[in-house]
């Protein structure tokens, strides 16, 4: 691979990789050390590359998996999202006694994708920030396409639900 | 779409059936709506997943140097490495490449049913050309450069002696300019090249944007990329890409019509006046070479770059036809 290529192909997903990693790691220095982890191993794989059909979708698996990596070593074995975050979680849970007020529709909706099982939220936000195909999304995460599409329609159905419960819109 | 349409497209959207072109339909449709219909969390959602693709990295991207095996400019390295890939890679490459090389020749040769090749020279001046694509080329004396009267696939043209690109960026079809073995090839980006036929040498000033610059002649088979600001020079003897992290500004005189010296020696400074006024410079006594000079001149005649060596470094001149012959006590 040249660096043109480099530069035209890689680089520009460095974005995408960053906002999983930051999602995942809720943490924006550590999110920018794997995305620039993860360029440098596209990169060494060269023209290995050229066998894998979506190369954005294989920089988001390394990308989720140097995540996990990373937050199971820093759990020492416990490697559930979850109990990471637990914490951090319990104080987004609580906000849905709160009353919303304008503005505030981003923090809710992004406690609410928190509280979605692991899974479900990077679906969701494959689907919905990323823009993956379906089959994309299947490759990053190691998943099954109809699983795939099952986990996106139970988070959209819930998340739906929850945040219409939230600010009392009348459902659609 | 009407509200049927709308809440069918919406169910699908529930069950994780919709194609991305359909949620960007549905995106559109709810993002732009006005009244408060009956989908406001949707609304809401939608909002907030638009938002967070506006998170970007703000670290610039990973340049990963060491590994860059076309940026070696070692003829040498170049050449173990081509040795190190396989027989067949090598074989592919040569078939590539002749394919290529005779491609090349058909699209630029005159023939019939193809475009017409548009060919420009010039003797003494300089001339300005806006080539099929837009392109500006600005062809320096003693140069001529031909293209197809119409670029179809790609933008090739050939250029003999010297000539400044502005290039107009296409992602299509790539710009390439042939100057003997070598091609320089860009998307849109501006930059000097020049093809010194006694010297055989070409050399490359890349003004804005990255360049390739590549030789696949003699067993020489090499490309590198060429910044905004940086230099290359292909010798064709012996048989090298060599690339160069600054080049003078002078070299570009010719086109920006600017002549800029800082602390520079005055045979340095010279040279480039020589060249870009078209005369020889005579010195008597040898004192005078040791002299730096700064300045910034625009669009000067020669009286004037005179008149300015002798305010600043009380050097005297006399003007013979083409020779200027230079006296001082040196510095």
């Amino acid at each position: 691979m040249t660096r043109e290529q480099y530069n035209e192909t890689i680089a520009p997903l460095q974005d995408g990789f960053y906002r999983l990693a930051r999602w995942m790691m809720r943490n924006e220095e550590d999110a920018e050390d794997v995305a620039q982890e993860v360029l440098l191993r596209l990169w060494k794989m060269g023209n290995a590359l050229e066998s894998y059909s979506s190369v954005k979708a294989l920089g988001l698996k390394i990308t989720r998996n140097l995540c996990l990596d990373y937050l199971k070593r820093k759990s020492r074995g416990n490697m559930s999202l979850e109990s990471v975050n637990g914490s951090q979680r319990e104080v987004t849970t609580s906000m849905e006694l709160l009353e919303v007020e304008a503005g505030d529709t981003r923090r809710v909706l992004h406690s609410l994708i928190e509280q979605l099982p692991d899974q479900q939220q990077l679906v969701l936000r494959l689907r919905s920030v990323e823009e993956l195909e379906i089959e994309e999304i299947a490759e990053a995460l190691e998943l099954t396409a109809n699983h795939v599409r099952v986990l996106l329609s139970r988070a959209r159905k819930t998340l739906r639900n929850e945040y219409t419960k939230i600010v009392g819109y009348e459902p659609g | 779409m009407n509200q049927g349409e709308l809440n069918d497209l919406m169910n699908k959207y529930y069950e994780g059936l919709t194609s991305l072109e359909e949620e960007k339909q549905l995106r559109k449709l709810l993002l732009e709506a006005k009244d408060d219909g009956a989908y406001m969390s949707e609304k809401d959602i939608l909002s907030y997943f638009e938002e967070e693709k506006s998170v970007k990295s703000r670290k610039a991207a990973i340049e990963p140097e060491a590994q860059d095996r076309t940026l070696t400019i070692n003829p040498e390295t170049a050449r173990k490495a081509v040795a190190g890939s396989s027989l067949f890679l090598k074989i592919a490459a040569s078939l590539l490449l002749l394919v290529s090389l005779s491609w090349l020749l058909l699209e630029l040769t005159n023939s019939p049913g193809k475009a017409a090749t548009v060919t420009e020279a010039t003797l003494d001046g300089q001339k300005q050309l806006t080539l099929p694509d837009g392109s500006r080329v600005t062809l320096n004396q003693n140069s001529r450069i031909s293209y197809p009267e119409k670029f179809t696939t790609n933008r090739d043209v050939v250029l003999e002696g010297e000539g400044y690109f502005e290039v107009v960026r296409d992602e299509s079809k790539a710009f390439r300019v042939v100057t003997g073995n070598v091609t320089t090839e860009v998307l849109g980006t501006a930059f000097n090249l020049r093809w010194n036929k006694e010297l055989e040498t070409v050399e490359l000033e890349v003004t804005e944007g990255k360049v390739a610059f590549a030789s696949f002649s003699s067993g020489l088979n090499e490309r590198i990329f060429v910044n905004a600001g940086e230099k290359a020079v292909y010798r064709h003897r012996p048989n090298t890409i060599e690339r160069f992290e600054a080049f003078n500004p002078n070299l570009l005189s010719w086109k920006t019509k600017k002549l800029v010296f800082s602390n520079t020696r005055l045979e340095d400074v010279l040279t480039d006046a020589a060249s870009y006024f078209g005369v020889t410079f005579q010195f008597k006594g040898n004192t005078l070479k040791t002299c730096n000079f700064t300045g910034k001149l625009d669009d000067p005649v020669l009286e004037e770059f005179l008149e300015a060596l002798k305010y600043v470094l009380r050097i005297e001149y006399e003007i013979r036809n083409d020779t200027i012959v230079l006296t001082g006590d040196g510095c």
